[in-house]
């Protein structure tokens, strides 16, 4: 290539880069940019979403010859306008890795399955002729509990919803449950028993409507790095009246652009909201109106364990002392401080199976529960340095204070894994949710309390579609009858098709596969095997058991490298596609380019797998371990095959045909569609899926718009399938009513469904008995309808707490560069396997009593397995003695071999952040 | 060969010296300075390399935040996967 066309082609990357900065270019800057725009001739542009994190930023796609070219950041996108961060650099070459999938794959001995054989390449129709087999065998052998779906916040809206349906109407189980269980299931608790519906009040626009940021066990410079930069840019525009905050376990590099640092102890931010709460009562600047007009006060039991195993029958027996905490807690000084008890009391913790019952108390019980959580008290628990001097905290937590009670600012709290990684998540959700309700600052512009979230469509497609063991769309719950009937309507399934009985969340899935109890398991868009915590024995499980792993993914993953079969899946802009970011704005894309190989959309792969089971199959009696609901058997499902036959279904009528492909499906929705054409309007855009299944009608488009129907009315809505694609839409924020998006909800001056003024309208757990901080005294469920509530809840100690043996806490989480378990980011495994590229983050004086310098290979050992990685004393991340981090993007230090299984009790969540290791040199 | 435009928020003042320091990198330019920002374009030979660069501009004093604006392939040297069984799944 001439290096003048190198030149110009880099004048007119500058010169956009200029344009998206609002800098001003010289006449000559500009044409020199404008003259190698022409050079790009050949290059078509269309929207897309970036394939990474939850901040959901607009990106434009260039393509030439049939391959992604070219990406940037679009400077239509609201979000990001026209930024990306590093990551950008991996959308396209995501798609063109050169380890890619473009083949089934099965596990294979002499010409056919085995699960000790080597993996095969198979046709397609092999490969579902084997997976349906095993399937049958499974449902056969289990019922519909023996076979179960791992999902993702990274499906799109139509392949989420394509597999619960499938999962929850087709085979009646509800074992489907996403990593993104892992990501944000304690904010939705947080939502739903605080507000009644999950999802912020509030947008990223509260950034640049705010005086204070304050970042919560959040590394918001290397996680949600657009977000930061809105954050700085605010700060830049008034800087002395700008205040950022950043509370942590770590520092880091968000404490680099902070105006205060908290180093906390992990654990502890439970106290510190406690501590808050306490000092607006104290100082006398509570909103007495908007608290009296619009919240309750409420709490729930403590003895609700850590979410783990309760019996050891599976433990290593290293691990058996962790799990009796399960059962059975000694408090220790802090905790029963907090909680009102004496130092060494003995604990049964007796409602493991009810953590999120709660009822309301008065204000009265809520202020002498809070009460204990005084400067001294808070400090001496919290500070989480010990060389920092406790008076230089206390002040840090005075200045804290000082910025949540004054009057005359705005202020945003933002969360992500600190925060919902923790035995506590839920708690700790609804405790930063007292602190703004006490002060009426939420629902307002630049006033509220914002949980980010870490993959692109965790909200989109987990919460909002519902792949979730629990739940079905629109906030609705497979437990309430109403919501089943309701779902049964618009599925048009005969009554009583819906399992009733809430499924495995996703950890409960591998340990069931442990248990013997799932056989059959299909991964999708997800690496569960290298992203869940303890993981020797889900890997263990998944090659010495009897059983059936599907894996579905672009790359070979850990979870492929243990599976039976392997499906070669397309990636992003490869197919059709809608993400749900954060802030409640759904974005859509177009196919811009075809998969390789044989590689094929998740969407397609559920579809047509569906082909393969007729509704004889799968409707008849089965038998549900454990169900017991109001109008079914004991343990049982009924047969509705005679009910579907009234229907007009006919036994031998396949899945897909009933579900999905059907016949006002196939007529309101046929493919093509002129929505197809490109935003420049140079072609149409391809579909592989539609054009595979060959039948005419639109899948992306049908099922959308089938999905929609549940939330329209209820304050979910969605626009119209078309509209997302309009020239000047960027996505929208949700509810949408009339074609306007909602930007703040609960708030009548800008969401329709709120009338005068704050109006708590969602509709989940309102009604609740009350009580006092000991326990419910009035059984009578009283509503407190479009009210918020007012949760206390104590400081609780985690589950496993550095001792002689294990002596520092691990915490894990991610990096800038990389993403998540790497799958996309990192370089092909064979050539990062020999230098490992994760790092264990320490502090130097650690690392020299243990006899180790930067660079040097260290052991780390956990109760429940070890792992190898370098040491790094200078890092970005630079925790306090005591304290261990260590990503989990790198699968040759595959960190969750040693990390503990405790999850919040009430999220299911796993608390990644705290298991108790030693480090040696290796 | 991949060229990326940049975008680099410099602490107060020190955008001139951060711009020194970023011109001193391999297969980086500076094109714009206005006030605490500069627009820079990086050519790398693939994506790994252009984030290493990055990283190591994130790594410099007075570097408060890097952008992505653009990024464009002008020639991909990664040859196509041949093997339908990467080396990874092969035991």
């Amino acid at each position: 290539m001439a290096t003048s066309r190198r030149d110009l082609l880099k004048a007119s990357l500058a010169a956009s880069a200029a344009a998206a900065a609002g800098i001003t270019l010289s006449p000559r800057a500009r044409a020199e940019g404008d003259a190698s725009a022409a050079d790009e001739a050949g290059v078509r542009w269309d929207r897309g979403v970036c394939r990474f994190c939850g901040t959901g930023c607009g990106i434009l796609v260039g393509t030439k010859d049939g391959k992604v070219v070219a990406t940037k950041g679009d400077p239509k996108a609201p979000v990001n306008r026209g930024l990306c961060c590093v990551k950008g650099f991996f959308n396209s070459r995501i798609l063109y890795g050169r380890d890619r999938l473009t083949r089934p794959l099965l596990r294979m001995k002499d010409g056919k399955f085995d699960k000790k054989g080597r993996f095969t390449p198979v046709s397609w129709d092999k490969a579902f002729e084997v997976m349906a087999e095993q399937a049958k065998k499974a449902l056969k052998e289990k019922g519909p509990t023996g076979v179960a779906i791992l999902g993702s916040g990274q499906y799109t809206v139509q392949e989420g919803y394509a597999s619960a349906k499938l999962v929850k109407a087709g085979f009646r189980s509800n074992n489907i449950d996403p990593n993104a269980r892992h990501c944000m299931a304690s904010a939705v608790v947080g939502f739903i028993q605080t507000f009644g519906i999950d999802e912020p009040a509030g947008n990223y626009e509260d950034i640049e409507a705010t005086d204070t940021v304050v970042t919560w066990g959040s590394n918001m410079a290397e996680c949600h790095p657009i977000l930061w930069t809105r954050v700085l840019d605010r700060k830049r525009s008034a800087p002395d009246k700008v205040k950022v905050v950043n509370l942590t376990t770590v520092s880091n590099r968000t404490s680099d652009g902070a105006d205060l640092e908290i180093v906390f102890k992990p654990n502890t931010d439970l106290a510190i909201e406690n501590f808050l709460s306490r000092e607006i009562l104290r100082r006398g600047v509570m909103d007495k109106a908007f608290v009296e007009k619009h919240c309750i006060f409420a709490t729930g039991p403590t003895d609700i364990g850590y979410g783990m195993r309760p019996d050891g029958a599976h433990a290593f027996p290293a691990e058996k002392d962790t799990l009796a905490r399960q059962n059975l807690v000694t408090l220790d000084r802090y905790e029963a401080i907090a909680q009102g008890r004496k130092e060494g009391e003995q604990v049964e913790q007796k409602s493991q199976k009810k953590p999120t019952a709660h009822w309301s108390i008065d204000f009265e019980d809520f202020r002498r529960a809070v009460e204990p959580y005084t400067l001294d008290f808070t400090a001496e628990l919290a500070k989480g340095d010990p060389d920092e001097d406790i008076e230089a905290f206390k002040k840090k937590l005075q200045q804290l204070a000082d910025l949540y009670c004054d009057r005359s600012r705005k202020i945003v709290s933002f969360w992500t894994m600190g925060f919902n990684q923790h035995v506590r998540g839920s708690w700790v959700n609804e405790g930063i949710y007292a602190v703004h309700l006490l002060m009426g600052r939420y629902a307002k512009p630049g006033d509220g309390a914002f949980s980010l979230t870490g993959q692109p469509s965790a909200c989109g497609t987990a919460r909002e579609v519902g792949t979730f063991a629990h739940r079905l769309p629109a906030d609705m719950v497979v437990a309430n009858p109403k919501h089943r009937e309701r779902a049964e309507k618009i599925w048009k399934l005969p009554a009583k098709t819906i399992n009733p009985k809430v499924g495995s969340h996703i950890t409960q899935i591998l340990r069931d596969l442990e248990d013997g109890k799932v056989k059959w398991l299909w991964v999708q868009v997800n690496n569960p095997f290298q992203a869940t915590a303890n993981a020797n024995h889900w890997l263990k499980a998944a090659r010495e058991m009897d059983n059936f792993i599907v894996v579905s993914d672009g790359y070979p993953t850990v979870s492929a490298k243990v599976a039976d079969l392997i499906l070669p899946a397309a990636m992003i802009f490869e197919k059709w596609g809608a993400y749900g970011n954060a802030e409640r704005r759904t974005q859509m894309w177009r196919q811009q380019v075809r998969p390789p190989g044989e590689a094929m959309a998740d969407l397609w792969q559920t579809l047509e797998f569906s082909k393969r089971f007729t509704l004889a199959e799968v409707w008849g009696e089965a038998p549900v371990p454990g169900l017991k609901a109001e109008g079914f058997e004991d343990g049982k499902l009924p047969s509705v095959l005679e009910e579907a036959q009234k229907m007009g279904y006919r036994p031998d009528q396949t899945l897909y045909e009933v579900l999905f492909a059907t016949p006002d499906n196939k007529k309101n929705f046929p493919w093509p569609d002129p929505v197809a054409t490109f935003d420049d309007g140079s072609g149409q855009a391809e579909n592989h899926v539609a054009e595979k299944l060959g039948d005419g009608w639109f899948p992306e488009k049908a099922l959308f718009e089938e999905y929609a129907s549940f939330g329209r009315g209820h304050a979910h809505d969605l626009a119209p399938f078309d509209l997302y694609f309009a020239p000047d839409v960027r996505g929208l924020r949700w509810p949408v009513v009339d074609g306007k998006e909602t930007k703040w909800r609960f708030n009548s001056k800008y969401d329709p469904y709120a009338k005068n003024g704050i109006q708590f309208y969602g509709g989940a757990l309102k009604a609740i008995p009350s009580g006092d901080l000991k326990g419910v005294k009035d059984p009578e469920k009283k509503p407190l309808t479009d009210k918020a509530k007012i949760f206390f809840r104590p400081y609780a100690t985690p589950a496993e707490l550095p001792d002689e043996h294990y002596d520092l806490n691990l915490a894990t989480g991610r990096v800038l560069e990389h993403w998540h378990t790497g799958t996309m980011t990192r370089r092909v495994p064979e050539l990062h396997r020999a230098v490992p590229q994760a790092v264990a983050f320490m502090h130097p004086e650690d690392a020299k009593a243990r006899g180790l310098a930067r660079g040097d290979v260290a052991l780390i050992e956990s109760r429940r397995g070890k792992v190898e990685a370098v040491v790094e004393t200078q890092g970005r991340n630079r925790p306090p003695k005591g304290y261990v981090f260590v990503p989990f993007f790198d699968e040759s230090v595959l960190i969750n071999k040693v990390t503990l299984d405790a999850t919040c009790p009430l999220s299911k969540q796993t608390d990644f952040k705290k298991a108790a290791v030693r480090v040696t040199k290796a | 060969m991949q060229i990326a435009s940049i975008l680099i928020d410099a602490r107060a003042g020190r955008a001139e010296a951060v711009a020194a320091a970023v011109a001193a990198l391999p297969g980086v330019e500076v094109h714009h300075v206005e006030g605490d920002r500069l627009v820079c374009t990086v050519e790398s030979a693939t994506e790994h390399d252009g984030v290493d660069r990055v990283s190591a501009i994130e790594g410099l004093r007075d570097v408060l935040a890097t952008h992505l604006v653009e990024h464009h392939v002008l020639e991909r040297r990664e040859a196509p996967p041949t093997d339908p069984v990467p080396a990874f799944l092969r035991d």
